[in-house]
């Protein structure tokens, strides 16, 4: 009982925290994309405040912890009856026309999310790269009340630890809050994201779809085996895979309205994907390079700064870990060994070769997601010459470089696990991009015209 | 004359809003919208992937309706871990008690001659299932500290010795390593 309320006061500091930060950015959309989006960025704010925990050295506990949420709160909902009145307006229920397929969609989406949420809350910690590194982490963290634990500084362990447990630290605090909560795996912060991935991914196909499509397509990414999998199975890729999303989502947005609110969001969001893999720098490189391209042609002066702030925050979150806390504050160097042969053009299209003969089309793995992608596309370009949502095909196209860019410079992350699930990445962005093509929102106005006819 | 009040008919739920979308719940269109729905999924499901697939998720919900009752923790960790668990906790629980005791840990490479998913052997997942206790490997210089150490005998089963003396560290060194 005690972690049950222990759990529901941590996610509620959470959401609040999210839901400050949202408000600070006056960007409350819809109802489903609003709590969404406040949990999943109020987790990742969370986690900033465990680190400034640790290198303030206040002890990792659950009371200085919460304590340090309701500063934060406190700060972020000072004017507390505008605040208020914007939580209020987030219950308030708008046009809801519930209709009987509604019943299907939901019914199989439960089912499915039921079961990754009830493995994700009964097994242990599984995957070896959690138990020997980012779990094995948070469970010292939690014990010695130190993220530096004895874990780094074991004379047993001294020169064996290897990468794991400087792996980037989302998952590891994540794991650190919710194992303070009493769980006995930690773990459950998982199911969070993943309902949240899907609350907001619906929400934003709604936008543009029939709930019919909307709900095909959740399906369908509920549906890549190896995705789902990793629902359940606590590594770095999955969190990634949301907070890259997201950046992509809002970068699309940005592109489409010329915000600079949510050029930052989509920038932040990917600081927090970041903040989850290291080396997801180097997309954020490539996506700041695209930013830059399709700026540059109506002004070079914006175009410039708009791509430095962007490739800016997520380098504040990786310098913060990876230089700062592992160089500086323990003062190690994990062994990260580059190719020798990194400029060989010869071994770089080697590593394509064998990305798409393992990965691409690989249907165990991602069932025909791909496949189907692919085909919606060509299919799209063919029958409507529709170029929208460019930008997205653009993101995934830098993804599938940086795939290989990162297969090939760095020998230890392999075709087989390491891209294999980095592969995530693109499956967020694949459906939301066949949520804007042609070929479905004019499939959907057609249903939406017969229905109501 | 009383004027007899007409009593106001309750209005019926507006079959349109202003938009033009139907409000009904349940209408012929989109019954059929559902059926049709059904008939889509089934038909993905019949490709191989997505069946054998679902085939394993509806065996997540069978395994669910057994687990909901062992919710003991120590009973998850076993299931899921097997012998990367239990042999730590037991050395961990056996050591403890001996506050002397220096744990030799056998390399992988011997242990996978047994077990080839043996992970517990590796220095990091030792220190997660089995905590702090005193342990060195055949390789560190002050191995020769070591008093107790795990082999595996004849039928294949993983048994704890104690160092009777300095020969039999130093064989049982050399077999580990």
């Amino acid at each position: 009982m005690k972690t049950i309320l222990l759990l529901i006061l941590i996610v509620l500091c959470q959401f609040l925290i999210g839901f400050g930060f949202l408000r600070k950015f006056k960007f409350l959309p819809g109802t489903l994309q609003t709590l969404s989006l406040s949990m999943l960025f109020g987790l990742a704010l969370s986690t900033v405040i465990l680190f400034v925990m640790e290198i303030l050295f206040i002890p990792i506990s659950l009371l200085f912890y919460i304590i340090l949420n309701f500063a934060v709160i406190i700060a972020l909902h000072f004017r507390l009856k505008e605040s208020l009145a914007d939580l209020k307006a987030l219950w308030t229920v708008r046009t809801i026309r519930p209709k009987i397929y509604h019943l299907v969609i939901l019914g199989a989406v439960l089912y499915l999310a039921f079961i990754s949420i009830w493995r994700c809350y009964y097994t242990p910690i599984t995957p070896r790269d959690t138990v020997i590194g980012m779990d094995l982490v948070a469970k010292y963290a939690v014990e010695e009340q130190r993220i530096a634990s004895s874990v780094f500084s074991q004379d047993f362990l001294r020169g064996k630890l290897s990468n794991q447990p400087f792996y980037a630290p989302f998952t590891a605090f994540m794991q650190i809050i919710y194992r303070m909560s009493g769980l006995a795996f930690g773990k459950i912060w998982l199911s969070i994201v993943f309902v949240c991935l899907l609350l907001f991914l619906y929400a934003r196909l709604r936008e543009t779809l029939h709930p019919l499509l909307a709900g095909l397509f959740l399906l369908l990414l509920m549906a890549i085996p190896e995705f789902y999998a990793y629902t359940f199975m606590v590594l770095t890729d999955f969190s990634n895979a949301v907070f890259f999303g997201i950046s992509a989502i809002f970068f699309y947005d940005y592109m489409k309205t010329q915000s600079t609110k949510m050029l930052i969001l989509s920038a932040i969001s990917m600081g927090f994907a970041c903040w989850c893999r290291s080396e997801t720098l180097v997309f954020a490189v490539l996506s700041s390079l695209l930013l830059f391209v399709l700026e540059s042609k109506k002004d070079l002066k914006k175009a410039l700064i708009r791509s430095a702030v962007f490739i800016a925050i997520p380098l504040v979150f990786f310098l913060m870990w990876n230089v700062f806390y592992i160089g500086v504050y323990l003062e190690s160097a994990p062994h990260n060994q580059l190719n020798p042969e990194l400029l060989s053009a010869a071994g770089f299209f080697q590593v394509i070769k064998q990305i798409n003969r393992i990965l691409v089309f690989n249907t165990d793995l991602y069932g025909y997601a791909i496949v189907f992608f692919i085909g919606c596309t060509v299919l799209n370009l063919i029958l409507f010459r529709d170029f929208n949502g460019f930008e997205m095909l653009a993101w995934i196209l830098l993804l599938y470089i940086g795939f290989a860019i990162i297969a090939h410079a760095f020998p230890a992350a392999s075709i087989h696990n390491t891209i294999k699930r980095s592969f995530f990445k693109c499956f967020p962005i694949l459906f939301f991009y066949l949520g804007q093509i042609k070929l479905f929102t004019s499939l959907s106005g057609r249903l939406e015209r017969w229905e109501n006819a | 004359m009383s004027k007899k009040r007409k009593k106001k008919k309750p209005s019926r739920p507006q079959a349109k809003d202003s938009s033009g979308k139907s409000n009904a719940f349940f209408t012929v269109k989109s019954l059929m919208l559902t059926v049709l729905f059904i008939l889509l999924l089934r038909v993905i499901i019949l490709l191989p992937v997505y069946e054998s697939w679902l085939k394993r998720i509806h065996n997540y919900y069978r395994e669910f309706r057994q687990q909901r009752h062992a919710l003991d923790i120590e009973t998850r960790m076993t299931q899921r871990h097997g012998i990367n668990y239990l042999i730590p906790k037991f050395l961990k629980e056996y050591l403890e008690e001996r506050p002397d005791a220096v744990f030799l840990l056998p390399s992988q490479k011997y242990l996978k001659q047994y077990y080839p998913n043996s992970l517990w052997a590796e220095p990091k997942a030792f220190y997660y299932f089995a905590g702090k206790i005193r342990t060195v490997e055949y390789d560190d210089a002050d191995v020769r500290t070591a008093t107790h150490s795990l082999i595996v005998d004849e039928d294949r089963r993983p048994r704890l010795i104690f160092f009777q003396n300095d020969e039999e560290r130093e064989r049982i060194i050399a077999l580990l390593e």
